[in-house]
């Protein structure tokens, strides 16, 4: 029994990378901890072969039930692939962004009337935005050698909250396929659309504590929007290939298992010119790439 | 003069806008839209149509001082020649001018309680917080807010004879004289009012309420700096037991008079002494890509020289149904009825002071963008009348909303 939580405990980690990896190694380590505490007496009511898969059982269910729970504040380059762990054969491009182009603000909402129906408090001034989350890297016109992509293991669905009429994130890195949940935090109505090419939707009027929920099947660039606060917007990058992630709020990514090659790396903010870089990947290697936009 | 003193005002609004476009605590929007119309005149006239051009564009900027205090600001250039005949707008020219401009401050009380002084959107109604052309499904406006109707502001009838004249203001209708249909003053039931004054405003879970002190009717609003200034009250509440459905009311009384009118008044009486009420009651009801909207208003007018106060009814109902991302269909259904004078016609009969009219507007929209729309619609309108004659209106109009900053990047 006890080797099921050390080796569940053991693996975590193993499936994080980047920052992603401490926050959750220690939130699991926390929760493994305390599941042996609580559950120990109680299991020892139970045969041993009964015992072990009903520890894992439980071990398990707790964790899914916490990675469920803590979608929002997972760091952004926890998505990386987690189909294995690093072998040889793959290599992984680390490094840093820095932001120093000025970035134009987002302008504040704009409430000219007095509302019917809605709160008439101001929405909160969000807080600053740490443009360097909505930085995503990945590599450019990637070709598929034969095989399909692997998929990206992600563990919660990916979300775009509506709260204090600001969606939240306001940038998203998706792989096609992928849905993406929308769900309505404000105490008033939302209606969430988009009209880009990649996937044009209209999710309706919706009050709070309701979900929408998009799926994405074509790679490009989605822009989001809400037709009754015009001043909402958030984007969506969906890609064909699982070569990608965001940058994290210190500016650190990481795009992991990447095969050998010689590929374009991009470096990409919504309102801000992209930036290049060719990069030649040797098997087993750790490639090192900075930008600066 | 007056003119010039607008545009330095949008001027020194738009200075400080670009001084100020760095900062995070900008909201800063265009909206821009055109209309082209073509309208049936009624039978009789001539050329039997026309065409007609309606342009608008809004800036509207806020800014937040602190998280509790802003300021907002709204000028539009104007180009309007109205949709058709029976509806001519006050002013077939183009203007300039400053339509909001004010401060609020939000008290962080429980109840949500805002406060605010300047020049703003009056709370009486709901369709005037929707009143730009991206958010109005159709192009036209609901009739109540565009009919203008017999009684002036501007000029005061001799007797009831003078309502039936008038009825035939911009009808040039055979059996109608329209020598005294010319002139000013013409009052709508409730006009796209902001008046100057000061408002209490707030919400809670359930109910939103407005009180306002202001300087102007709701069908006669002034700017701040004309001569005649009067004193209104104004309001207003809703309770939303959920979020899918609001039903609200209002309430406003006040003089409509212009003072100019005073050396034609009866002995004894003042201007400010003959008011305006106005009661109504609208609604909002959502079910995902379907939404209904309604107002219902009644209002009465004292009329120096008319015995009874003219009273006065209008509604609509308004459906609007998304089909795509892209695509939505709009309706609205107006109906206005006018009181019966009562006493001062001499052959027995009890006409209206007004005509009875009523009005159907069907209409497509489609997003080319998320920042241009485009729409067009179909008018019926009729007037109760014995000749029943048809005004109807098709029209196409596009829209353009935008943030300026991003122009300059």
């Amino acid at each position: 029994m006890w080797l099921a939580f050390s080796w569940c405990t053991a693996s975590i980690p193993e499936i994080c990378c980047a920052s992603g990896k401490a926050l959750i190694g220690e939130a699991a380590g926390c929760v493994t901890v305390q599941a042996r505490h609580s559950q120990g007496t109680r299991l020892k009511a139970f045969p041993p072969r009964i015992r072990c898969p009903l520890a894992a059982f439980i071990v398990l269910g707790t964790l899914t039930a916490f990675l469920s729970s803590s979608a929002v504040w997972l760091p952004s380059n926890v998505n990386a692939l987690a189909s294995a762990p690093p072998n040889g054969e793959f290599a992984t491009l680390r490094g840093v962004v820095r932001i120093e182009s000025k970035i134009q603000p987002r302008g504040h909402a704009i409430n000219f009337y007095s509302r019917r129906g809605g709160p008439a408090v101001l929405p909160k001034p969000a807080a600053p935005i740490n443009e360097l989350e909505s930085v995503v890297l990945y590599l450019e016109d990637f070709k598929a050698a034969g095989a399909p992509f692997p998929r990206r293991s992600r563990g919660v669905e990916p979300t775009i909250r509506q709260v204090n009429e600001t969606f939240v994130p306001q940038m998203l890195a998706i792989q096609t396929g992928e849905t993406v949940r929308f769900p309505n935090d404000d105490p008033f109505f939302h209606n969430v659309f988009s009209l880009s090419g990649a996937r044009s939707f209209d999710l309706g009027r919706y009050p709070k504590n309701q979900v929408r929920s998009v799926k994405f099947d074509r790679p490009g660039i989605v822009k989001i929007f809400c037709h009754i606060h015009s001043h909402m917007n958030a984007v969506v990058r969906v890609f064909d290939h699982p070569y990608f992630c965001r940058a994290g709020s210190d500016g650190t990514f990481s795009i992991a298992q990447v095969p050998e090659g010689t590929y374009t790396i991009v470096a990409w903010h919504e309102r801000l010119k992209p930036q290049r870089q060719v990069i030649r990947v040797q098997p087993g290697e750790n490639v090192s790439i900075d930008f600066v936009l | 003069m007056r003119r010039i003193g607008y545009l330095l005002l949008i001027l020194i609004g738009a200075l400080n806008v670009s001084a100020t476009l760095a900062e995070d605590r900008l909201g800063l929007q265009v909206i821009a839209d055109g209309i082209f119309t073509r309208a049936q005149r009624p039978e009789g006239s001539y050329p039997s149509a026309d065409w007609r051009v309606n342009g608008q564009a809004a800036l509207l900027a806020s800014f937040r001082f602190t998280p509790s205090l802003f300021a907002v600001y709204e000028g539009r250039i104007n180009h309007l020649e109205g949709l058709n005949d029976h509806d001519p707008p006050l002013s077939q020219t183009t203007t300039i001018g400053v339509v909001q401009g004010y401060l609020r401050y939000t008290t962080g009380l429980p109840t949500g309680l805002n406060l605010q002084a300047g020049k703003f959107g009056n709370p009486f109604g709901q369709f005037l917080t929707r009143n730009y052309a991206d958010q109005n499904p159709l192009i036209g406006y609901p009739l109540m807010y565009t009919h203008r109707t017999t009684i002036r502001s501007s000029q005061l009838p001799a007797n009831s004879y003078d309502f039936l004249r008038w009825q035939a203001r911009a009808q040039p209708l055979p059996g109608y004289s329209t020598s005294s249909g010319t002139g000013s003053g013409w009052l709508p039931l409730i006009n796209f009012a902001y008046p100057t004054g000061l408002m209490a405003f707030g919400s809670g879970a359930k109910g939103d309420y407005r009180f306002a002190l202001v300087n102007s009717s709701l069908s006669n609003p002034l700017n701040p700096t004309r001569s005649g200034q009067r004193v209104q009250w104004v309001a207003a509440g809703g309770i939303t037991p959920f979020q899918r459905f609001r039903l609200g009311a209002s309430f406003a009384t006040g003089p409509y008079l212009d003072a100019s009118v005073s050396s034609q008044l009866p002995a004894g009486t003042f201007w400010r002494d003959f008011t305006q009420r106005a009661l109504g009651v609208d609604l909002q009801l959502t079910l995902h890509h379907f939404e209904l909207q309604s107002e219902l208003m009644f209002t009465n007018f004292q009329v120096p020289r008319i015995s009874q106060r003219l009273g006065a009814a209008g509604y609509f109902v308004e459906l609007k149904h998304t089909l795509t991302p892209r695509l939505f269909l709009a309706g609205r259904w107006n109906q206005l009825y006018f009181d019966r004078l009562r006493s001062g016609i001499t052959n027995g009969e009890r006409p209206r002071f007004d005509s009875n009219r009523y009005s159907l507007e069907l209409g497509v929209g489609y997003h080319l963008s998320e920042k241009l729309l485009v729409k067009s619609s179909y008018q019926f309108n009729r007037t109760v009348t014995a000749l029943e004659p048809r005004d109807d209106v098709v029209g196409i109009q596009l829209v353009y909303r935008f943030d300026p900053r991003n122009l300059l990047r």
